[in-house]
């Protein structure tokens, strides 16, 4: 804070004009300050700089005086130095802003046209209300330099940095949410050195902490962090976004506190699974649907390892490639089954989009898919009655075929026994 | 009418004793016509419903093809059949009418009724699903081949038939009859079997 410009001092005192004898002339002192932080919070520590311009351009004044006939006679010669035997600063009446720094003595001369900064460290009391506080800065001067106090403004502001959460998604599935904050700076101060630290059970960030850096008096500055849930288990997680920041050299914490739910669904689903026999492989087809709020790469589906599982060729894994968001990409998977497999695994990679490398697993049932139900539950389930039915046949069949044959052995015999009495 | 089939030799006996009738044979070979046709009906129906878009019209054309050879093949089987039987009993000096051979082998059709009926029951119960596996043999369905097994049981149902049949149409003996009958599929499944052997030894 460089305030106020003072034209001090021009301590001229001139009985009349023209010029007497009895004339005196001090230096002009400009006065300067500035407030570091410009604003302070209650328990900051700042500075204060106090900074004495000696206005004089030269460093002797001739006073002169002009008599009757022309004749011009020097009367006096003033220094423009200005002597200070002193300089304090102290803190305000109530005493919520104290000044921990000693007072300068016996600084000496400031020459024409120089400066000096005194800075003095001062203290907000952590109750210190919010408001202007008026510190008071006492000059002692000496040999023509004349003393004078001066009163400094410090503003204490005890507005924190805000955390605005401006997008956080209440439910989320399995994968990876972008959430954004706004960091919001409501002071008349800058404030620097933003960290934002998220925390939360057990959700991963693409970051463990975020740098913002400045944010501007009054102002905001947006931040998007991605939230991964998918080794999270289902529920209501909570979260804490604790920004860090300081005001000065004083290091201060914001928080803000979210939750999101965190529901038993995998980002990608599988929908219209077939499984079909399609010698001497299976043939698996399907799609991989994207039910994320974020575009997913890389994706590739494939035959996972299991007992009685083998991937075959043509495809034992598919290239599906990138998936974005509520779209899905089809596959086709080429495997082989011991008797009794009646699951297949499978194995959904891909990578998010904070590059990410991610393991989906997911299983088919192949009693329960499309084509394979029907033709596993008819060559399963009904090879016991297939069985019964050939053997029932069989049996009809070749019963019908020896009576009908036993009949005629009957018939014959009758015939010759006809014969053999006529 | 049972006799034909539990004691096929007692009714053929009975009928060679009347006039030749053709119109009982016909019914029953039209009524396996009917079931044939129907049977190839519900087939191609299946298969049609696994085909694409694009395909089902010409599919169609072959299913309506499919049903009027159904209707047709019974009839033509049946004339080929009678033929066959009148031709190979000549050998055996066979003295019957070609027109009571063939009114003889009518009968025998009754069993392929049935036969038929399973297939068509197989079929319906077996997915429609068409495999094309280049290089690779597709294993029958279980169902499917317990229908053909069961199918080869009624033809051999309605060979025994036509033995009887045979035998009292042509005035031939049991041994002849039989040879008749059973002697033609037997050199053909005699020459099928080489020529599979002949095949599998030779890689092709």
């Amino acid at each position: 804070m460089n305030k106020t410009l003072i034209l001090l001092s021009i301590i001229l005192i001139a009985s009349a004009s023209p010029v007497h004898a009895n004339t005196e002339i001090a230096p002009t002192i400009v006065v300067d300050y500035v407030v570091d932080p410009a604003t302070l919070m209650p328990g900051d520590i700042g500075t204060v700089t106090i900074i004495l311009t000696n206005g004089a351009t030269d460093e002797v004044v001739h006073v002169e005086e002009t008599r009757s006939g022309g004749n011009i006679t020097e009367m006096e010669a003033f220094d423009m130095n200005a002597y200070v035997a002193s300089a304090a600063l102290s803190g305000d009446k109530n005493g919520e802003i104290t000044v921990v720094s000693d007072g300068y003595t016996s600084v000496g001369l400031i020459g024409p046209s120089d400066s000096a900064r005194f800075v003095y460290e001062i203290r907000a009391d952590e109750d210190a209300p919010d408001g202007t506080h008026f510190l008071r800065f006492e000059l002692i001067g000496g040999s023509n330099m004349e003393a004078f106090r001066y009163r400094v403004p410090v503003k204490i502001d005890s507005t924190k940095l805000k955390l605005v959460a401006s997008s956080i998604p209440s439910t989320v599935v399995r994968g990876v949410s972008t959430i954004t904050l706004d960091i919001v700076n409501l002071r008349s101060s800058n404030i620097s050195g933003v960290v934002v630290t998220p925390t939360g059970g057990d959700l991963a960030f693409n970051a463990t902490e975020f740098y913002v850096g400045n944010v501007p008096p009054k102002g905001s500055v947006s931040l998007s962090i991605n939230i991964d849930t998918t080794s999270s288990t289902a529920g209501r997680k909570d979260l804490t976004f604790t920004a860090r920041y300081t005001n000065g050299d004083t290091v201060h914490e914001s928080d803000l506190g979210a939750s999101i739910e965190v529901i038993d669904r995998s980002i990608l689903i599988l929908t219209g699974i077939m499984t079909e026999h399609t010698s001497p492989w299976y043939t698996i087809t399907g799609d991989v649907n994207n039910i994320g709020a974020t575009d997913l790469s890389g994706v590739v589906v494939a035959i996972g390892a299991a007992d009685g599982v083998t991937p075959r060729q043509p495809y034992p894994e598919y290239f599906i490639g990138a998936l974005e968001s509520d779209d899905f990409g089809s596959f086709e998977l080429s495997v082989e089954l011991d008797d009794g497999v009646d699951s297949v695994p499978l194995t959904i990679e891909y990578r998010d989009v904070n590059r990410a490398y991610i393991v989906q697993h997911e299983s088919i049932d192949v009693e329960n898919s499309g084509a394979a139900v029907a033709a596993r539950r008819s060559s399963e389930g009904m090879s016991a009655g297939i069985i019964v039915l050939i053997v029932l046949a069989g049996i009809l069949v070749i019963g019908v075929i020896v009576y009908s044959w036993k009949q005629r052995k009957e018939g014959e015999d009758d015939v010759e026994e006809k014969e053999g009495m006529v | 009418m049972t006799n034909v089939l539990t004691n096929p030799n007692q009714f053929f006996g009975e009928l060679s004793a009347r006039d030749t009738n053709l119109k009982i044979p016909f019914l029953i070979v039209l009524i396996a016509a009917i079931v044939g046709a129907i049977s190839s009906v519900i087939t191609m129906s299946a298969i049609v419903s696994s085909f694409p878009k694009e395909a089902v019209v010409i599919a169609s054309i072959f299913a309506v093809i499919g049903a009027i050879m159904g209707l047709i093949m019974p009839f033509i089987g049946w004339l080929l059949y009678a033929g066959v039987f009148y031709a190979i009993s000549m050998l055996f000096k066979g003295t019957g009418s070609f027109k009571r051979v063939f009114e003889f082998v009518g009968y025998g059709f009754i069993p392929m009724i049935i036969a038929t009926v399973i297939g068509v029951a197989a079929t319906l119960a077996v997915p429609p699903t068409i495999e094309f596996s280049p290089g690779t043999l597709s294993p029958m369905h279980p169902l499917t081949l317990a229908a053909t097994i069961i199918q080869i049981l009624f033809l051999l149902w309605s060979a025994n038939i036509w033995i009887f049949g045979i035998k009292h149409a042509r005035n031939l003996s049991t041994k002849h009859a039989i040879i008749t009958v059973l002697g033609i599929p037997a050199v053909f499944c005699l020459l099928g079997g080489i020529a599979m052997i002949y095949l599998y030894t030779s890689g092709i």
